[in-house]
């Protein structure tokens, strides 16, 4: 999708039309329900999570000032939506239910990452992934999750040690 | 620090960078997103010209179907036409006395549906109740029931997000969603 054409998607969005937001949602939810799955591992709640991000992002669609793609603007809500969600929720999710939510083409090494990733606790996950997966500063993540950079790069650490860990060949709860 | 004699950097685990940007989400996923758009009034450009349906009929419907042993049909209208209908039973919720602002919130929200083109009908229940079985009638030792709406919706799915987005389950009540069957 050309930004032109975006644009105009954007705007016949902005202006009520279904069928408009029906062809943004199939452009740009793929990548959307990757990342909040990614931390939320539940699907119910990833599927929450992304309809809430939409709520939003069409809601303030008028906001939007094209400083940065639509894609990485809805990608920010939606890891915001999901990061609500994560603080309110209890107990974890059970690690099997975002494995099985993944294509069935997967190659194998990448599902036993996403298993591993899933054995994290909450904050390791949300870091790594913030910072290793989408890309975010320290800086930028302390600001997302409300902690301080040191605590982001302390558990961004730990995080790659647990993961070394949970992908080590002997490891019972990855390898399963 | 984690300790000591801990490096200060732990390289990135191989393969995070790789990991597949897309997932494909739940094909119902869409149009639970669509139906909370609509309920929002946010997206939904459908025809508007058929009535509404009132709580009062609805109610007298509910009685008879009841009696009947199925729900009478409200009558469809062309944007609701051939979709299919849920039961939504309303319970558990907080606060169960009169209150004005409740109602009133369940009216706004049931006007927002109609608004996005969805047939919705519905009632307040009163609280005394009646078990009738083969063998007599009592009254319930629990009935937390405390309404009902019949909506229409493209499937169970867009059925339980319409639930999602009330004023009972936002206040933290609990709705049971049920298909209509219709032959």
């Amino acid at each position: 999708m050309t930004p032109t054409e975006e644009q105009r998607l954007l705007a016949a969005v902005r202006a009520g039309e279904e069928a408009a937001f029906r062809a943004l949602y199939r452009q740009h939810t793929p990548r959307l329900f990757a990342v909040v799955l990614r931390l939320l591992v539940r699907q119910a709640d990833a599927e929450d999570a992304v309809q809430e991000a939409w709520l939003r992002a069409v809601h303030g669609l008028a906001g939007f000032r094209r400083e940065s793609s639509f894609s990485t603007w809805l990608t920010g809500i939606g890891i915001r939506c999901a990061l609500e969600i994560l603080r309110r929720r209890s107990p974890p999710a059970e690690v099997t239910e975002q494995v099985e939510a993944m294509s069935t083409s997967t190659p194998h090494t990448t599902i036993d990452l996403e298993r591993a990733i899933a054995s994290l606790p909450d904050g390791y996950r949300a870091v790594l992934l913030l910072h290793d997966v989408e890309g975010y500063s320290h800086h930028e993540i302390a600001r997302m999750l409300d902690i301080a950079v040191g605590t982001s790069k302390s558990q961004l650490f730990d995080a790659r040690r647990a993961m070394r860990r949970l992908l080590a060949p002997t490891h019972e709860g990855v390898s399963r | 620090m984690t300790n000591a004699t801990a490096p200060l950097e732990e390289p990135p685990v191989p393969g995070m960078s790789s990991l597949p940007r897309d997932l494909e989400p739940p094909a119902a996923l869409e149009d639970r997103v669509v139906s909370a758009l609509g309920a929002h009034a946010l997206v939904g450009r459908r025809d508007r010209t058929w009535r509404w349906q009132h709580i009062a009929a609805a109610v007298v419907l509910f009685a008879l179907g009841a009696v009947a042993g199925r729900l009478s049909a409200p009558e469809r209208t062309p944007a609701t036409a051939g979709q299919p209908r849920f039961l939504l039973l309303l319970s558990n919720a907080p606060s169960t006395g009169p209150d004005d602002e409740r109602v009133d919130a369940y009216r706004a929200w049931a006007r927002t549906q109609r608004a996005a083109g969805r047939e919705i009908s519905g009632e307040r229940l009163a609280p005394e109740g009646r078990v009738v079985e083969p063998g007599g009638t009592t009254s319930p030792e629990r009935d937390d029931l405390q309404g009902f709406f019949v909506v229409s919706g493209a499937s169970l799915d867009d059925a339980a997000a319409v639930a999602r987005s009330s004023p009972h389950v936002q206040s933290g009540g609990r709705v049971l969603v049920r298909a209509i069957d219709t032959p």
